[in-house]
């Protein structure tokens, strides 16, 4: 369990109610490449990423267990441009797949996406 | 529907639920203990009421347009735009403003009322400061609508020859050359074993136009016209002379989608004292070009070169990230370990964090390995292990260039460089749309590992004129198109090769077919007869970080 997790389980354990967690994620890794597939998750990095047009970085070779977003292309002016890519690790319980950013930990459903639990060969 | 649970979210709850027992705990006797009440800080400007010196922040502006789109734009974000005002427009320019510029506390607070023209109080919120030499400090303030930032922006592919030209002279008798051309495209291509076009290639007519003398505004516009095709398939004749040829020749080029190819050479040089690698690296900007400067990096490594010629003499920047990944496999990991490439330095305003963004402020490392662009992340990148290397400048040596030379400088990596006084661009911007306007404005300045980034003079080699500029070791050489890139008798790659010898510079020599500088191509812009570029659709032309007088010299 994350350290915020238990924090927060351990502050309304205090008041007592402490709610039940569901199954901690797991590393998962997308083995479904299919346009089905695909566009689950591209839907589910436009909202977390707050913006239509998705466009997928380099990946490592499969099966890959994070997704590369790459920034909008720069403008013409943009010279001394900070941009970066935004990284997601992808993340199962086994039901539903998850994509967490890896920068900020935001954690994010993705409706419709298929993945594998790492390890899992099923 | 997607649904985000964020661990912002547990901690939130973690807070309440921590701040419900710590009230509990600090409440006794049924009151709450409370200290002195503060005294009430002045009142807040209302709405779009002008008090001086008191700002709302940008967020209670922004969207709040006196125009609305509906709909969504080309990328297809849907348009934010509430009703508003003229007045709202301009209060939040004033409120960003203060917010991001870099010289908040030089801009004078003028009372947005008194404007009927955002764009003219936006010209206003800038600093009237002037460097030493008597030049504006802020030379990169502008806009343009955002519909035409978006379309250039998603523009991968533009009609073009494949061509970047230069000027030797811009008025008459004109002298305009192509500088290089991209690789398997109309301009390189070749007929009977001859490009239609190569690097010194002089253009003396276009479609039976006289490029050379011609003066009226007719043939200048239908000259500019067809130097910078619009469509897909334009075609036009040209009457061309190769360089060191006293014969003439006639092409067609029909326009095509041209992408920018960035490493355009990649070579090792054998000498008696080791092999050189030379890279001629022309943008940091495409996503593509993470992968091409690894990829010619790897070839370098395992040739095992022992010194680096980098030609960014037409190197306008891009990607501060890539310049990093550069910079690291010019030093290897153990220069630069644990060192920081590149930190923007905001507004004093800003503390540690990043006003634009309102995210975090973390240095820029030297990456060391890919970061997703066109390599995979966490791909490790190969490395030279230099302690110096040879940059070959111009120019239009711009922006994440120019950070490759300081933040390499930063680390104590001895930078050579061969040329002529980059352009001086430490500075940065977010591009920030409102209303349907795009403005940018100064926002950070790149300092190295030294904290160091004063160079809006830009480097100069240690035996030029500095006139300001932050003079390192190295020899002016005036770039001249006579001579092939990449060839060890181009006069800056041949000094390069000299300097690395015996620690000399050649002997200067004006050449016939050196090219205009920015400043001399803009003067003779000015006085209308000169050869000029479509003009980028910005208010104030050439105030961008680099591209209009990219453009105006190697423009294509």
């Amino acid at each position: 369990m994350k350290p915020l997790s238990l924090l927060a389980c351990l502050s309304i354990a205090s008041l007592g109610a402490c709610v039940s967690q569901p199954e901690p994620p797991t590393p998962a890794t997308l083995t479904d490449t299919s346009d089905e597939n695909i566009v689950a998750l591209t839907s589910a990095l436009a909202i977390a990423m707050g913006r239509a047009n998705i466009k997928l970085g380099a990946m490592k070779d499969a099966p890959a267990t994070q997704v590369t977003v790459l920034p909008p292309p720069r403008g013409k002016y943009e010279m001394n441009s900070p941009a970066l890519p935004t990284h997601f690790d992808i993340l199962t319980n086994g039901r539903e797949c998850w994509l967490i950013q890896q920068e900020t930990g935001e954690r994010f459903e993705a409706p419709g996406l298929k993945c594998t639990a790492m390890g899992d060969g099923s | 529907m997607t649904s985000k649970i964020s661990h912002k979210w547990i901690a939130t709850t973690a807070i309440i639920a921590g701040a419900a027992i710590l009230t509990a705990c600090s409440v006794e006797d049924g009151s709450s203990i409370v200290s002195s009440p503060l005294p009430l800080p002045p009142p807040p400007p209302v709405g779009t009421t002008w008090q001086q010196g008191n700002f709302e922040n940008s967020s209670r502006f922004e969207d709040r347009c006196e125009v609305v789109r509906t709909g969504t734009d080309i990328e297809g974000n849907a348009f934010p735009d509430q009703a508003g005002t003229l007045a709202d427009e301009l209060f939040w320019l004033r409120s960003w403003t203060d917010e991001t510029y870099l010289w908040r506390d030089e801009v004078a607070d003028q009372n947005p009322n008194n404007f009927t023209d955002k764009l003219v109080y936006f010209d206003e919120l800038i600093t009237t400061a002037l460097t030493p030499n008597g030049d504006p400090k802020d030379n990169f303030h502008f806009s343009q609508p955002t519909a035409d930032y978006l379309e250039q922006r998603n523009s991968v592919a533009t009609p073009d020859y494949g061509a970047y030209y230069s000027f030797i002279q811009n008025t008459p008798p004109r002298d305009l050359r192509i500088s290089y051309t991209e690789p398997n495209t109309p301009a390189s291509d070749t007929i009977g074993g001859v490009a239609n076009l190569s690097r010194g290639t002089r253009i003396l007519e276009i479609d039976g136009i006289d490029l050379v003398n011609s003066t009226s505004t007719a043939d200048i516009d239908a000259l500019n016209a067809a130097l910078y095709p619009s469509t897909n398939g334009e075609s036009h004749s040209f009457l061309v002379q190769d360089a060191g040829s006293n014969t003439t020749r006639t092409i067609t080029l029909a326009a095509e989608p041209i992408s920018e190819d960035p490493v355009q050479l990649s070579s090792v040089i054998n000498t008696p004292s080791g092999d050189v690698g030379y890279i001629h690296f022309t943008t940091f900007s495409p996503d593509v070009s993470e992968q091409e400067i690894r990829d010619a990096m790897t070839t370098l490594s395992n040739a095992g070169v022992s010194d680096l010629v980098l030609d960014l003499r037409y190197n306008g920047g891009g990607l501060l990230a890539v310049a990093s990944q550069l910079s690291y496999m010019i030093a290897g990991s153990a220069q630069t370990s644990n060192e920081t490439f590149a930190a923007l330095q905001f507004h004093n305003q800003a503390g540690n964090g990043n006003p634009v963004t309102g995210g975090s402020n973390n240095p820029t490392p030297f990456y060391s390995t890919g970061l997703g662009f066109s390599v995979a992340s966490g791909a490790s990148l190969p490395t030279l292990n230099l302690n110096r290397v040879f940059i070959l400048s111009t120019d239009n040596t711009c922006s994440a260039s120019e950070s490759v030379i300081n933040g390499l400088r930063g680390i104590d990596v001895e930078v050579i460089l061969i040329g002529s006084t980059t352009c001086g661009k430490p500075y940065g911007f977010y591009p920030t749309s409102n209303c349907g306007e795009t403005y940018y404005t100064i926002q950070f300045q790149g300092v190295n590992d030294k904290g160091f980034g004063d160079y809006a003079a830009g480097f100069a080699p240690q035996n030029a004129s500095s006139n300001g500029s932050v003079s390192i070791p190295g020899c002016f050489v005036a770039d001249n198109l006579n001579f092939q890139l990449g060839t060890e008798t181009e006069p800056l790659l041949a000094a390069a090769l000299q300097y690395r010898v015996d620690g000399t510079c050649p002997a200067f020599q004006s050449s016939p077919t050196q090219k205009m500088t920015s400043a001399e191509a803009q003067k003779s812009l000015k006085s209308g007869v000169g050869l000029h570029i479509e003009t980028p659709s910005v208010n104030r032309t050439n105030m961008d970080l680099s591209t209009p007088n990219t453009k105006w010299e190697q423009g294509r």
